[in-house]
């Protein structure tokens, strides 16, 4: 098999997981270009690829996301001190298209580093082991990781919710004997 | 609430299920190909050894790097070719081109940039796919060709604009404004030649100044014949026959300023040669127009204009932001329109 077959047959494997991974943490504008930036690596490096390549490609688009956040914040920075007052950091993409309102605000209040350790088992479904390979760590090390990450996710999680359920109403004395009385005809 | 519901919970939330994209996708096979269109490094092995003891003395570190070149595929390389070489070989292409076919189908993709003046103003790209139908070797007929009609984009021209987008909700191709949709965007307000390719005279010079009689008075004579030179060989239309394309090839291979642009391949990574005039573009500032001819066909598969130095229209790109481009991907004969 020459190298083209290989790559050929390696894309076709992994492009729909390593496109929904990018589009899970950007916009689809930007996802595309981050995901043709990856394989253009991976066909560059592709005799010195993993036998399972999906981690190393994961960690390739996971940097190629880092350098555009990176570029990103220069440009507001510069952007700052040309207009002399602070532009608000757009959210985390991950976070904002959350549709639960509670995990979304927990998330929302999680590190970054927290975060991408429950995305990679969470939305991407992989073991410890091929998410410590994505975030070049030992397995032993993600998994303390994922345990403390996992715990503090439940607590925010629960403040949140809290948070989002709505207030008692505060009924007036009267009221609250209506309610008692039509309670106790309808019994 | 247990850490397995937390989980759970985390799960179900995934904004994108898996099955969502399809590796066999028309974009997943223009990617392929683009990529494997790409040049790969030299492979370079490195092995190191052990110095003698005799010959540590010499080599206080005790290890050399010896370094082993493996044969692996030439990369392209650019071409050291004239315009006036190209051109006159891209003419011969074109006469001697048999036609495959009654119609010429064709696909690709426009795109340019749209200033969007909301959140603070930014700059998007917008690509639109191509499709078009025309009789083949530039025979009278009906044709047709469709702009956006079969899929659209929009992306944030730089990390900058990415952020204003977010901001203004991240609009989608039907929210932003296409403007009027044409392949080339008229950024110098040229009158378009509309006289017949067939009554201009063989000699090039001649052609030129018989193409020019038609547009008195443009500001930069050279740069008007490059532009409508090539819109006259444009593969989605193909308005000419190969007699009519050979003449206005070497009608551009007689004009000063035109160069070779030092790459082997064009915009998408393909083999390709190109060809650039620069010039101005009056609000859009100094343009350097650029063609890329397929090999073996001559045919233009890949033209953009690219700012040099920005003007009043479009001051907010840098220098070497592309103000449009066109790409050819796929060109096929058939008996049926």
């Amino acid at each position: 098999m020459t190298d083209e077959e290989a790559f050929t047959a390696m894309f076709r494997r992994h492009y729909p997981r390593v496109l929904a991974f990018v589009a899970r943490r950007t916009d689809q504008a930007r996802a595309h270009d981050v995901v043709a930036e990856t394989f253009a690596t991976a066909w560059r490096h592709f005799r010195r690829l993993p036998e399972e390549p999906l981690p190393w490609l994961y960690r390739v688009a996971r940097n190629s996301l880092a350098n555009e956040e990176r570029a990103a914040r220069r440009q507001a920075r510069l952007a700052e001190r040309i207009a002399g007052r602070r532009v608000e950091p757009a959210p985390d993409h991950a976070t904002a298209v959350v549709a639960d309102a509670g995990l979304r605000a927990a998330l929302g209040r999680l590190s970054p580093g927290d975060r991408e350790v429950l995305l990679l088992i969470g939305w991407e479904g992989l073991d410890s082991a091929d998410a410590a390979r994505v975030l070049g760590c030992s397995a032993v090390a993600f998994k303390v990781r994922l345990h403390r990450a996992r715990k503090r996710l439940a607590r925010l999680l629960e403040a949140a919710d809290q948070e989002e359920r709505p207030e008692p109403v505060k009924l007036h004395a009267y009221e609250m004997r209506r309610a008692q009385n039509s309670r106790g005809r309808s019994a | 609430m247990t850490e397995q519901d937390v989980m759970k919970r985390l799960a179900e939330a995934n904004p994108v299920p898996d099955g969502e994209f399809d590796g066999s996708s028309s974009r997943a096979q223009f990617l392929l190909r683009s990529v494997l269109a790409r040049p790969r490094p030299r492979r370079r092995v490195v092995r190191w050894a052990l110095v003698p003891a005799g010959l540590a003395a010499a080599v206080a570190a005790g290890v050399v790097v010896v370094t082993v070149d493996r044969p692996a595929p030439p990369p392209p390389v650019p071409t050291a070719a004239t315009p006036q070489t190209i051109l006159s070989a891209a003419a011969e292409q074109a006469v001697r081109a048999a036609p495959k076919g009654e119609f010429v189908h064709v696909t690709g993709t426009v795109g340019r940039v749209v200033h969007r003046t909301s959140a603070g103003g930014y700059d998007l790209i917008r690509v639109d796919q191509v499709q078009s139908m025309h009789p083949a070797n530039g025979q009278p007929g009906e044709g047709w060709l469709t702009i956006g009609e079969t899929g659209s984009s929009v992306r944030p021209l730089t990390a900058a604009d990415a952020a204003a987008y977010r901001r203004d909700g991240s609009p989608g191709p039907a929210e932003v404004d296409a403007g009027s949709r044409t392949l080339y965007p008229n950024l110098t307000g040229d009158h378009s030649f509309a006289g017949d390719v067939a009554t201009l005279p063989d000699d090039p010079a001649q052609a030129g100044a018989a193409m020019l009689a038609a547009a008195p008075g443009v500001p930069d004579p050279t740069g008007w014949l490059f532009r409508e030179g090539t819109k006259l060989l444009d593969t989605f239309t193909e308005v000419i026959g190969g007699a009519g394309q050979a003449k206005v090839y070497r009608m551009l291979g007689g004009l000063a300023g035109v160069r070779t642009l030092d790459t082997a391949t064009d915009p998408l990574g393909r083999p390709a040669t190109g060809l650039a005039y620069t010039g101005p573009a009056a609000r859009y500032g100094t343009v350097e127009w650029q063609i890329f001819l397929g090999p073996g066909t001559g045919q233009i598969m890949f033209s953009q204009a690219v700012v040099r130095q920005p003007g009043p229209a479009n001051a907010g790109l840098r220098p070497g932001a592309v103000q449009f481009s066109t790409a050819v991907t796929s060109v096929t004969w058939s008996d049926k329109p």
